[in-house]
């Protein structure tokens, strides 16, 4: 895991341009990755593979041989050209937080930061929106333009609505036939288990999925002293809570909650990350890395 | 009180303002809040209804209060449970000495309080006030035994007496009285006018019954003597002034004079009702030294205390003057001294004369020296005063001025027969100035009189006060030049400058020189009142008395009043011994300014007050005032009328009103004032665990 990256959301927040954004996050982070064990990593391959018998010995990286006396052969985009879509939850819900760790703004941002990298390792990043309706916001392609493309969108993206993972979102899944990576980045507060119905339906659709579930401190640490009324983004129904009597109850029940969630992904071999929007997008991104390598 | 239930909105009121100001908090979701306890939920919104009542409750009870409610008791039965405070205002003036047709009215007044006390209960208490000149308390709330011992050693003031301030100190004393006393106050006197003059400026609550024990006849005839003057003033001698306070005429009194307890004269008297008459006393010529002065009177009344009053005489010893006179053989009225021998001693040998200030003794000039020498029956001479002298006799300056030298003072006058240079030569260390050449005033109609004169002087003391005599009526007709030597004073002047009063010290004595004859050859002073007043202030200039050491009044004191003695800058400190009329003594020491505080001189008669080595140095008088001798009373309706009762009215101060306890009445706001202050400590710990 390389750790020599600090991507302080605060700061990330500051910048506007998702496209500046994304690459600054990138480059810094792979550059920390330098002297990492993940050796081969590079902006130009997609990716090292260990040599067999039978591969052109032009794509044989002599320089890696000589450092470690193994051979490894570059893999070009062409030959890898994964699908990889991007699922991003714009229900209101997400647009809660303080101004540096809101969810929606961290999703986006981590949208972002994947299709970034997703195009330099020469994938083909995807961009689902859903929320209170769902849709194809940008079709998988190999492309340098998909990121801008990709960034385009998430930035006129807004949060709002509800959560509606029904047969419009369904439809979308099914139209993924080729095997690739579903990365899907929300706060899971649905109504019902539709949620996990969507990782069940992506599954089935031969999908690798990772799921990224954001979580604002305050809806962890429930910060909030006295008596309040809670109203609920998406509902708009109102609660009366005397918060200093329940905090403790209140944390509990977020963590079964997570638990819970976590529990379903290990069940459906789903790799879970639960993400605090106050940390930094180093996690995710190795995270997701790890994932890639393994498909 | 409804109006004060109308408060119980403010609770709501607080409760719904509260309940608006909760923050609103957009949250991401709500359903990890949407599934809490219900029990807490419940227990939450039971504690939200408890807050509420406990709100009420407290605003209710602080009305209900505030309103007193309060339950009526019976009378009789509350009072058979209550315990007394009594408190007793017992006259204790001179006039309770009285007698009537039920006997002495102090001693009547004793007996009625013993009777009241007695059929008192043991958890009852008693309080005395005695009142004298001022109201004091001889005891606080006590059990009646210990009252009843004060009472029985009690003995009247000989004062007059304030039952006016006597109400103050017994409400005072009866101001902390709670609702289960009831508070009583017995004024126990003969009603005296004078006492009840302030009666109506002590204001007594309503709930303090007052009962009147009235003692004595409701008239009493009574004389007595009101003022008593023994010496000489004004030219009048002793006196004394005699009331009548009856109703009918007095005509078998008998006014005795004693002198030292010696009858030395009766009198009858009779007297007009109402009316008083000025007496005059025959007092004979009294020895040097003190001595009581008592006029009593002897006759039937009621009060015998004021029937006697007695005055304090120092009778000064008089200074030993000799006179020389050149021509004893001749005729008194032509005599040198004639004039001022008439002077010094006016009233001599008169029947009814105290001894005056001088002693006259005459001698010739050739007896001078001798009788200078020699002392006068041990007392030594203060003055002598010598007329214009035609021969001085030999070495009579040196005896003369050895005299003057030792202490003595000697008075010189001019005349015809006077030699300035034998003046001059032979006294020459004495004169106060040269004897010039005679002189002659222009003419008869122009003489010469005296101008200035210098009261500061004790020889002209007489003269400081107006209308005490023009001494610019005098007419001098011859006088010598006079030349004052150094040292010399000039006392007085001729309009014309020249010194008429000369005087200067030597050794220890003074020299005075009068520059006219000591007859009426060169003036007719003699024929002006201002001669004596002269003559007398110039002998004592010269023997060095005081002005003031004549025959005097001792000081007098009003029983019952409060005093001090002086005794001047002498007695600074030192110890005395006072005898009281009794006889008793008592060791006294002055304090730094010469005074004896408060000596306790309370019973009348005469006191005399010796120094440490037992010489007396005073008598003092102490008298009945002289108001106690007018036995009228006031009716005992009046003095009820009088009394001024607090009303129980809005105008109470706001400290009684919201705290007093009123007549016949159980209140118990102070236990719902009590619940609300309880829970009002309690209404925090709930409102703080409460969500609203």
């Amino acid at each position: 895991m390389p750790g020599t990256l600090n991507i302080d959301p605060r700061t990330l927040a500051a910048i506007d341009d998702l496209s500046l954004l994304a690459r600054i996050v990138v480059e810094g982070f792979l550059s920390g990755l330098h002297r990492s064990p993940f050796l081969g990593y590079s902006t130009e391959f997609s990716a090292y593979r260990a040599y067999t018998q039978g591969d052109n010995l032009r794509y044989v990286d002599w320089k890696v041989w000589a450092r470690s006396d193994e051979f490894y052969v570059k893999q070009f985009e062409d030959d890898t050209n994964l699908r990889c879509q991007i699922f991003l939850d714009t229900s209101a819900s997400m647009d809660f937080g303080t101004a540096g760790a809101n969810k929606f703004h961290y999703g986006r941002v981590l949208a972002a930061v994947l299709a970034e990298v997703m195009v330099r390792q020469h994938d083909a990043p995807g961009l689902i929106l859903f929320g209170e309706n769902a849709r194809q916001a940008v079709p998988t392609h190999a492309s340098r333009h998909q990121a801008e493309e990709i960034f385009l969108l998430l930035a006129g993206a807004k949060a709002f609505g509800g959560t509606r993972v029904d047969q419009d979102l369904f439809r979308i899944v099914q139209t993924l036939t080729r095997r690739g990576l579903a990365v899907v980045i929300s706060d899971f507060f649905t109504a019902d288990e539709s949620a996990r119905e969507l990782l069940r339906q992506l599954q089935a659709q031969h999908q690798e999925i990772l799921v990224f579930h954001l979580l604002a401190p305050e809806e962890l640490d429930l910060p909030f002293e006295g008596e309040y009324i809670f109203e609920d983004l998406e509902s708009s129904e109102q609660i009366p809570v005397h918060t200093d009597d329940f905090r403790r109850e209140y944390q509990k029940r977020i963590k079964d909650f997570c638990d819970a969630l976590k529990r379903e992904c290990v069940g459906l071999e789903i790799d879970y990350q639960m993400l605090r929007t106050d940390a930094p997008l180093d996690v995710a991104l190795t995270e997701y890395l790890e994932r890639r390598a393994a498909v | 009180m409804l109006a004060g239930m109308a408060a119980l909105a403010i609770p709501v009121l607080v409760h719904l303002l509260l309940k608006r100001k909760k923050k609103r908090v957009h949250f991401s979701t709500i359903r990890f809040f949407q599934l809490q306890d219900e029990q807490s939920s419940r227990r939450r919104k039971l504690r939200n209804w408890l807050l509420l009542a406990l709100r009420l409750m407290i605003v209710a009870l602080l009305v209900l209060a505030f309103a007193r409610p309060y339950l009526h008791q019976n009378a009789a039965a509350g009072s058979a449970q209550k315990q007394l405070r009594v408190v007793f205002v017992l006259d204790s003036s001179a006039s309770m000495l009285a007698t009537g047709t039920d006997g002495q009215r102090w001693t009547l007044a004793k007996e009625r309080i013993q009777k009241i006390i007695s059929g008192l209960n043991a958890d009852d208490t008693v309080a005395l006030v005695e009142c004298a000149t001022h109201a004091n308390v001889l005891s606080g709330f006590a059990p009646p035994a210990s009252v009843a011992q004060i009472l029985r050693e009690l003995s009247p003031s000989y004062g007059v007496s304030n039952l006016g301030e006597g109400l103050q100190q017994a409400v005072r004393l009866l101001s902390g009285s709670g609702q289960n006393s009831l508070a009583t106050i017995y004024v126990v006197s003969d009603l005296q006018k004078s006492a009840c003059r302030s009666i109506s400026a002590s204001p007594i609550p309503q709930d303090i019954e007052v009962k009147l024990l009235s003692v004595g006849d409701a008239a009493s005839p009574n004389l007595g003597i009101v003022q008593l003057d023994a010496e000489l003033r004004d030219g009048a001698g002793p006196r004394a002034l005699v009331a009548s306070f009856s109703d009918e005429d007095t005509t078998s009194a008998t006014l005795d004079v004693s002198v030292d307890d010696q009858r030395v004269s009766s009198q009858s008297l009779a007297i007009k009702a109402g009316a008083s008459t000025n007496v005059a006393l025959a007092v004979p010529p009294l020895k040097p030294g003190w001595h009581d002065v008592k006029a009593s009177l002897r006759v039937r009344d009621a009060l015998e205390s004021d029937n006697t009053r007695a005055a304090c005489l120092f009778v000064p010893e008089p200074a030993q003057v000799l006179v020389v006179e050149p021509r004893n053989s001749a005729p008194v009225y032509e005599q040198e001294s004639f004039f001022l021998s008439s002077a010094l001693d006016p009233t001599k040998d008169s029947t009814n004369s105290l001894p005056g200030a001088f002693n006259l003794t005459q001698v010739t000039p050739d007896e001078l020296s001798q009788k200078l020498a020699s002392a006068n029956n041990g007392s030594r001479w203060n003055v002598l005063m010598v007329p214009g002298l035609k021969d001085l006799p030999n070495g009579i300056g040196n005896t003369l001025s050895a005299f003057v030298v030792q202490g003595g003072g000697l008075v010189l006058f001019l005349g015809e027969d006077v030699s300035a240079n034998r003046y001059n030569g032979e006294l020459r260390d004495l004169l106060p100035a040269r004897v010039g050449e005679p002189d002659t005033c222009p003419g008869p109609g122009s003489p010469w009189r005296i101008a200035l004169y210098d009261t500061n002087s004790p020889a002209f003391a007489a003269f400081r006060l107006p209308n005490t005599g023009d001494l610019r009526i005098p007419q001098f007709g011859k006088r010598f030049g006079l030349e004052p030597v150094e040292g010399a004073t000039r006392l007085a002047f001729f309009d014309d400058g020249v010194p008429l009063v000369v005087t200067r010290s030597v050794g220890r004595g003074n020299v005075v020189l009068v520059n006219t004859s000591a007859n009426t050859a060169w003036n007719d002073w003699p024929k002006h009142k201002t001669f004596v007043p002269f003559i007398h202030g110039v002998t004592k200039f010269a023997a060095q008395t005081s002005a003031h050491d004549q025959l005097q009044e001792g000081d007098s004191f009003v029983a019952g009043e409060d005093f001090d003695v002086e005794t001047g800058a002498a007695g600074r400190l030192a110890q005395f011994t006072l005898r009281s009329p009794d006889g008793k003594e008592v060791r006294l020491t002055a304090d730094e300014q010469g005074r004896l505080r408060e000596p306790g001189m309370a019973m009348p008669g005469v006191y005399s007050l010796r120094n440490k080595s037992s010489h007396e140095i005073r008598r003092m008088a102490v008298n009945l005032p002289p108001q106690e001798s007018n036995l009228e009373t006031l009716r005992p309706a009046d003095f009820q009328q009088q009394l001024v009762r607090i009303q129980d009215n809005p105008k109470e101060t706001l400290a009684a009103g919201l705290f007093g306890a009123r007549h016949n009445q159980r209140e118990f706001w102070t236990v719902l004032l009590l619940a609300a202050l309880v829970l009002l400590l309690v209404e925090p710990f709930v409102a703080n665990r409460t969500s609203i």
